[in-house]
């Protein structure tokens, strides 16, 4: 399943949660808001006006009742206050955290992220630069350090700090996809096929990834039949639901000197049964575009 | 030089231009749904017509009527001329024009582009780009959320005497932060992954 999809799933099923919570009496109010913040921090999604407000709600009166997991509590809220730049409840987070664990890492991380939320570079760099003192190898802080870098708009140092991260722990897919954004965005699009290629090989079944290297080739060499290639393999790999492949195909085929009639009007055909149903509003645009 | 470029271009604007509150909720929906993408779209409209008498020198900044969201990614050639290739299409089925761009940085300070989106406003000259201002979303009248910058001879720079909503529009676009904007807009990303989501509505439903 997408990335896409599954976040939406885990909306859907926090936000059916938050309603049962407000018709329910305080104590079972509780209990929800707890799951709702265990459940997001699960499946790692991005929910933070609803993880802030179970975490206020239960840092307000239920902190007893949480004994030893308010910890995870106060770090999930913060991290949550960060995302909706609430710095004063993120403030007083820390504040609780520090004072119960004052000489850990993990909570100097925490400080660090809030010099970045205030954009505030030089110090956050600072806590990271001690943390990685105490402890060269911790992959948190350097990867929070390429963070402060994008945020400081500086995309060249972070590509090259990214990099360096990157020749240490070469199976973290997620820093590929980091890197191979921030190339992108920059215009570093060698960097962005090599991190593509990085990524192909660490998970070959994921068929982002071919989709993302047919969309380079395209953009970059130019290299139409190759270009085709990924995009089949993608589309081999999802099947259903992959507008992005068969447009890409439908591209690839306008461009190139052999253009196959035949597999055009086939895929013109498989992109309009794809849109019945649709917005009736989409059809006539959608034809236009393809049939130019 | 950028400043004087700016100043040239104030000069020669006749006025505030106004943007139709559809193509200024639209945009700031699109923003508040992706908080830490860019996010960039289409600014559809009409360019002003040039009257004979009218003195050459003064430009009219192009009526902006709807806004067209696409992406929340920086993306690459493929699926851009894709939308690009809708968009037109649509405009044409509509009546309408393509008129400049709206970019939301994944950055707190907006006014930092990244070399792509240059890339992206070259295919755009005699156009619109307006740029959000990051660190105003969430104040109600002080600011206004958009920078205007126009392209001049291949050069962009921004002018001050750009566009402006009317303080009803801003309004309900400071409510818009309260309320769920995700079933409320769509962009042509998204469509491409479920086509049934319609990045194409032409109103917005800001209630």
């Amino acid at each position: 399943m997408s990335k896409a999809v599954e976040q939406e799933d885990v909306a859907e099923t926090v936000q059916d949660k938050l309603q049962l919570a407000e018709k329910s009496g305080p104590s079972a109010a509780g209990q929800i808001h707890k799951e709702i913040i265990t459940y997001t921090a699960e499946k790692h999604a991005r929910l933070p006006k609803i993880v802030l407000q179970s975490g206020s709600f239960l840092l307000k009166s239920f902190r007893k009742w949480l004994g030893n997991d308010v910890y995870t509590v106060l770090e999930r809220t913060f991290l949550a206050a960060l995302d909706e730049h609430d710095l004063k409840t993120a403030g007083k987070c820390l504040t609780d955290l520090k004072r119960q664990f004052p000489a850990s890492l993990r909570v100097h991380k925490l400080s660090g992220m809030l010099c970045e939320a205030k954009c505030d570079w030089n110090n956050a760099l600072y806590a990271y630069d001690t943390i990685l003192q105490k402890d060269p190898a911790n992959f948190n802080a350097m990867k929070r350090k390429v963070c402060v870098y994008k945020g400081k708009g500086d995309y060249a140092t972070a590509i090259k700090e990214l990099s360096s991260y990157l020749n240490i722990v070469s199976a973290d897919e997620n820093a590929w996809l980091e890197l191979l954004e921030l190339s992108v965005a920059v215009l570093r699009y060698d960097v962005a096929k090599y991190a593509c290629e990085e990524l192909i090989l660490l998970a070959p079944e994921n068929y982002m990834h071919h989709l993302r290297y047919a969309e380079l080739l395209y953009t970059t060499d130019r290299d139409y039949t190759l270009s085709r290639q990924y995009y089949a393999q993608s589309l081999e790999l999802k099947p259903h639901n992959n507008m992005r492949s068969l447009y890409g195909l439908v591209l690839c085929l306008r461009n190139s000197k052999d253009n196959q009639p035949e597999l055009y009007t086939e895929l013109v055909q498989k992109i309009m049964s794809s849109y019945q149903g649709t917005p009736a509003h989409l059809v006539p645009v959608v034809e236009s575009s393809l049939t130019q | 030089n950028a400043e004087y470029m700016g100043t040239v271009l104030n000069r020669i604007i006749e006025k505030m231009a106004e943007i139709n509150s559809t193509a200024y909720l639209k945009a700031v929906a699109h923003a508040l749904k992706f908080p830490s993408k860019p996010i960039m779209g289409l600014l559809i409209g009409s360019k002003s017509q040039k009257d004979d008498d009218q003195n050459e020198k003064k430009t009219q900044l192009p009526t902006i009527t709807n806004a067209l969201p696409l992406f929340h990614s920086h993306t690459l050639a493929p699926m851009l001329e894709m939308a690009m290739m809708q968009a037109e299409s649509w405009c044409k089925i509509n009546n309408v024009e393509i008129v400049g761009v709206y970019y939301g940085s994944e950055l707190y300070d907006g006014s930092k582009t990244p070399p792509v989106f240059g890339l992206f406003c070259s295919h755009f000259a005699n156009n619109v780009a307006l740029l959000m201002d990051n660190t105003n979303i969430g104040h109600t009248h002080s600011k206004p959320l958009f920078e205007t910058h126009l392209c001049l001879k291949d050069r962009w720079s921004k002018v001050d005497r750009g566009y402006a909503a009317d303080s009803e529009t801003i309004q309900k676009a400071v409510s818009l932060l309260d309320s769920n904007v995700d079933q409320k807009i769509f962009d042509f990303e998204e469509h491409l992954h479920n086509v049934h989501k319609d990045w194409c509505q032409a109103n917005f439903d800001s209630n």
